[in-house]
């Protein structure tokens, strides 16, 4: 007989497949809505997403950045803290890692990127603080602060790009290009996937064992299963809610370094296609898990490219990838509501469906 | 039968009649392997107080659960006036009018007490754009006094004590219908005199035509209430008192007989631990003139002092609500002391927060086991280790936790405590609340750390194994040189293991017992109740 556990097991990966057909249902129904033949373009969009070498390897770089911020979203979600403000951590990040870049361009070669990238790191990490600070002290829901943040963020750095640090020789709204000695080389030629890409698949393993070994990452599920228990147990609540906010800003100034380092070599406007929103669906569709984050994310981003370049082929319109991720937490939250009910109540506590 | 209320000629009163309740060869499997529920009959005839008896986890709430249409039975057929039935939900049970005040009260506390009525009414009258509430809270109040149970239909639920609580959940049920109450463990948030009150209230009930079902493991009621008794244990019926029976009077001791299936019940021969000297040197907490106030920002907490010595059991009696949760929750430092100190082990700790007194030694159980005790969601054995890693040092200074030692221990511990596990990694809710007060308990002994515990309410809601279980766990540890804080309802609880006992009155403490020989009970109860200076 199976046991009661793999039941569980088995009934959260059903939930993860039921809300990946409502995706494909749903972008199916997309399809029709703007006018497109659903199956041919649903190949296409997977074609182009993940078809060839070219197109796969770009999906696991913009996998990369979604893949760090859903790192850091994960810890904060698991400890019940609602980061929503990783769009604008990510931006301070790329900030502060292209000023690092630009003004230590003259030491030699790994230097100025290893700065950068902790710069881009702490300066998301700094960005955090403030909205966990006002948390912890003053007991301001971190939702407002966060959200809030985000477009100080995006708007400053705007008002940078147009401003002060304009590039003086082409005139656009975008920095000056980083530095040779900042950017971050690259592991294949003719492919932008780079070295920092590699250090964010590394840093799977070691969130792994910081979520599931440590104290730290124990804690973090208990207080964000039972937050009064979690005092009562001996858990610094208000400084486990500091570091996790820390650790989630830090993770998304180093997605914005490796976008600024490895991909874009500066920083412009709409540098992110709002990878601080789509993480949220990412890290709720990766079930809270490392390894389904990066699953997830890697789907995610194929998914983007496919749908720019079936928007850029077939002649629709470009939001199309950001309604289908807008909408993305919603089929998560609906799956899992209906396994649950289904299976878990009637399975377990032997009660009827609907009860 | 009880008069209803006026506005309600629309609601189907099938129920004119006296209803005659059977249910045979009742089985409820759990999680497909646990029996809950073997083969029982039950039956319960108008006009009378049925009464439940058991130990925790024995099957008495599932068994009425299922009549009350929260469950469905795996096998087993219920039986209304001769003719079958079957509740897919609570309402279609409430349609026959059988209502269940649960242990937990199903109130939204944010809203008033009328609110909570209305919530509750059929759909066929919520589903009305416009509800005159004013009518139906004047009418409601008119019903409660008529009852005897007043209460202000305008008091928002959360400003209510648990004994009101309940009063509105019972009046609920009669303002809707229902005729069939069933009282899951009913007494154990009461005070005594709240107690009193439902008491009377029950036998007045009775008489005009509702039938009780009283689910309890506390024997000493059974001669109050009850017409008959049916004794559950592993989920049999293992014994039926007809009226004959009860009018002859039964033996407590048979019954608790009957349903612990033990014979050594020292339970009843009241033994007393408290014949140790303590050696009153330094003492390891004092509490200096603190105040601490309540949620609502009124002083509860008056001036009080105490002094705790090691190795002691410090009981603090008192009727609930004079400031005692305030003061476990200032100990403890869940709440903030407005003014005073708290000195532990020489250090003023007044301003350290929970986790650091934990730290320092200072460990709590607390009466809220749900709330406060365990994260329900994360397994059993995460319950017990994460509280080691978190308050033992030795534990906390590596980074890397080696969770399959911890597992171990864990694992050796629910064995050791006796908990009923159906599976380690289960979630921890689902273990009775008695285990779960087991596994609290364990956790706490087992931390070399632990100087002084805070024991809110350490046996409520438990059966009386477990309850000498717990008892004999305290007398060890005190033994061993940890002080003990003892707050609970039950008096002979603090006469039997304290060895100095503490009088709490409206946030004051009005009275110290150095010794426990010659506590005369009267002028005791009067100090509680404040009559005495």
């Amino acid at each position: 007989m199976i046991s009661q556990r793999t039941i569980i097991k088995m009934i959260s990966i059903v939930s993860f497949f039921l809300g990946f057909l409502m995706l494909l249902l749903f972008i199916v129904i997309l399809f029709i809505f703007v006018g497109l033949e659903p199956i041919t373009s649903l190949q296409l969009l997977f074609y182009y997403g993940f078809g060839t070498l070219n197109y796969f390897i770009e999906a696991l770089l913009r996998g990369v950045p979604l893949l760090l911020i859903s790192l850091g979203l994960m810890f904060t979600f698991m400890a019940g803290v609602w980061n929503i403000g990783a769009e604008g951590q990510f931006y301070v990040g790329a900030i502060i890692t292209v000023a690092i870049a630009l003004y230590s361009a003259w030491m030699p070669f790994p230097l100025p990127l290893i700065l950068a990238t902790l710069g881009g790191g702490l300066g998301g990490a700094l960005y955090a603080l403030l909205p966990a600070y006002l948390r912890v002290s003053r007991n301001i829901n971190e939702v407002f602060t966060t959200l809030m943040l985000n477009y100080i963020a995006i708007y400053t750095i705007s008002y940078l790009l147009l401003g002060p640090l304009r590039n003086p020789t082409t005139n656009f709204a975008e920095t000056p290009p980083v530095p040779e000695s900042a950017l971050s080389p690259r592991i294949l030629p003719h492919y932008r996937l780079n070295w920092l890409s590699i250090l964010a698949f590394i840093s799977i393993p070691i969130i792994l064992i910081i979520r599931n070994k440590t104290n730290f990452g124990l804690s973090i599920k208990f207080m964000g299963q039972n937050p009064t228990a979690a005092e009562f147990i001996g858990i610094d609540k208000n400084r486990l809610i500091l570091k996790t906010m820390l650790l989630s800003g830090f993770l998304a100034g180093l997605a914005a370094a490796h976008e600024v380092l490895g991909v874009v070599h500066a920083v412009r406007q709409g540098i992110s296609p709002g990878y601080g929103y789509i993480s949220i669906g990412v890290t709720y569709f990766g079930s809270l898990h490392p390894i389904g984050i990066f699953l997830i994310s890697i789907l995610a981003a194929g998914i983007i490219n496919g749908a720019r370049l079936v928007s850029f082929f077939l002649g629709i319109p470009i939001g199309l990838s950001d309604i289908l991720f807008g909408a993305l937490p919603l089929f998560i939250f609906i799956s899992n509501k209906i396994v649950e009910r289904l299976l878990i109540n009637k399975l377990i506590y032997g009660r009827g469906l609907w009860q | 039968m009880v008069k209803m209320n006026k506005i309600f000629p629309f609601i189907e009163m099938p129920l004119n009649t006296s209803l005659f309740i059977e249910m045979r060869g009742i089985t409820k499997i759990y999680l497909n392997r646990v029996l809950a529920l073997i083969d029982v009959d039950f039956d319960l005839k108008p006009c009378e107080v049925h009464c439940i008896l058991g130990e925790n986890g024995a099957g008495k709430s599932t068994l009425m659960k299922i009549l009350a249409g929260v469950l469905k039975p795996t096998k087993g057929e219920i039986l209304i006036n001769g003719k079958h039935v079957v509740f897919n939900s609570p309402s279609d049970a409430q349609k026959y009018g059988i209502g269940m005040v649960h242990q937990s009260f199903n109130l939204v506390e944010d809203i008033s007490a009328i609110d909570n009525v209305l919530l509750s009414l059929p759909l066929s009258i919520r589903k009305k754009l416009w509800v005159n509430r004013r009518k139906f809270a004047i009418d409601f109040r008119q019903f409660s006094e008529s009852v005897g149970l007043p209460i202000d239909p305008f008091i928002k639920v959360k400003h209510l004590s648990a004994g009101l609580k309940q009063r509105l959940e019972i009046l609920r049920l009669l303002y809707l219908g229902a005729t069939i109450l069933i009282f899951d463990e009913p007494t154990s948030m009461l005070t005594p005199i709240e107690t009193e009150e439902l008491f009377k209230f029950v036998n007045n009930i009775k008489g005009q035509g509702s039938s009780i079902v009283w689910i309890t493991h506390r024997l000493n009621e059974v001669n109050r209430v009850c017409d008959r008794v049916t004794i559950l244990r592993k989920g049999k019926v293992v014994r039926c008192f007809t009226e004959e029976d009860m009018r002859k009077g039964v033996e407590l001791t048979e019954l608790a007989h009957y349903m612990v299936g033990e014979d050594s019940l020292d339970y009843f021969n009241k033994v007393k631990y408290h014949s140790i000297q303590l050696q009153l040197s330094e003492p390891i907490l004092r509490i200096e003139n603190v105040i601490i106030r309540d949620d609502y920002g009124g002083i509860k907490i008056k001036n009080a002092s105490l002094n705790l010595y090691k190795g002691e059991i410090l009981g603090i009696a008192g009727v609930s609500g004079n400031g005692q949760k305030e003061l476990v929750e200032g100990i403890v430092g869940y709440r903030a002391i407005e003014r005073g100190k708290i000195i532990f082990d020489g250090k003023d700790i007044t301003s350290r927060s929970i986790s650091e007194r934990l730290k320092m030694g200072i460990a709590y159980i607390p009466a809220d086991r749900l709330e406060r005790g365990i994260a329900e969601e994360l397994s059993i054995v995460e319950n017990i280790y994460m509280y080691w890693s978190n308050s033992v040092d030795s534990f906390r200074k590596v980074h890397l936790l080696d969770i399959g030692s911890l597992y171990d221990r864990a694992i050796n511990l629910i064995k050791e405590y006796n908990i009923k596990v159906l599976d380690p990694l289960f979630p921890a809710k689902t273990l009775s609340g008695g285990n779960i007060q087991k596994l609290i308990i364990a956790r706490i002994f087992q931390n070399p750390n632990i100087k002084v515990i805070v024991a809110e309410e350490p046996t409520a809601g438990l059966d009386v194994k477990t309850t000498e279980f717990v008892h004999r766990k305290i007398v060890e540890a005190s033994r061993q040189g940890v002080s003990f804080i003892l707050i609970s309802s039950e008096l002979d609880e603090l006469l039997k293991l304290s060895n100095r006992l503490a009088v709490i009155y409206d946030g004051r403490i009005t009275k110290m017992y150095n010794h426990m020989n010659n506590i005369d009970i009267n002028e005791l109860s009067k100090c509680m109740m404040g009559l005495y200076n």
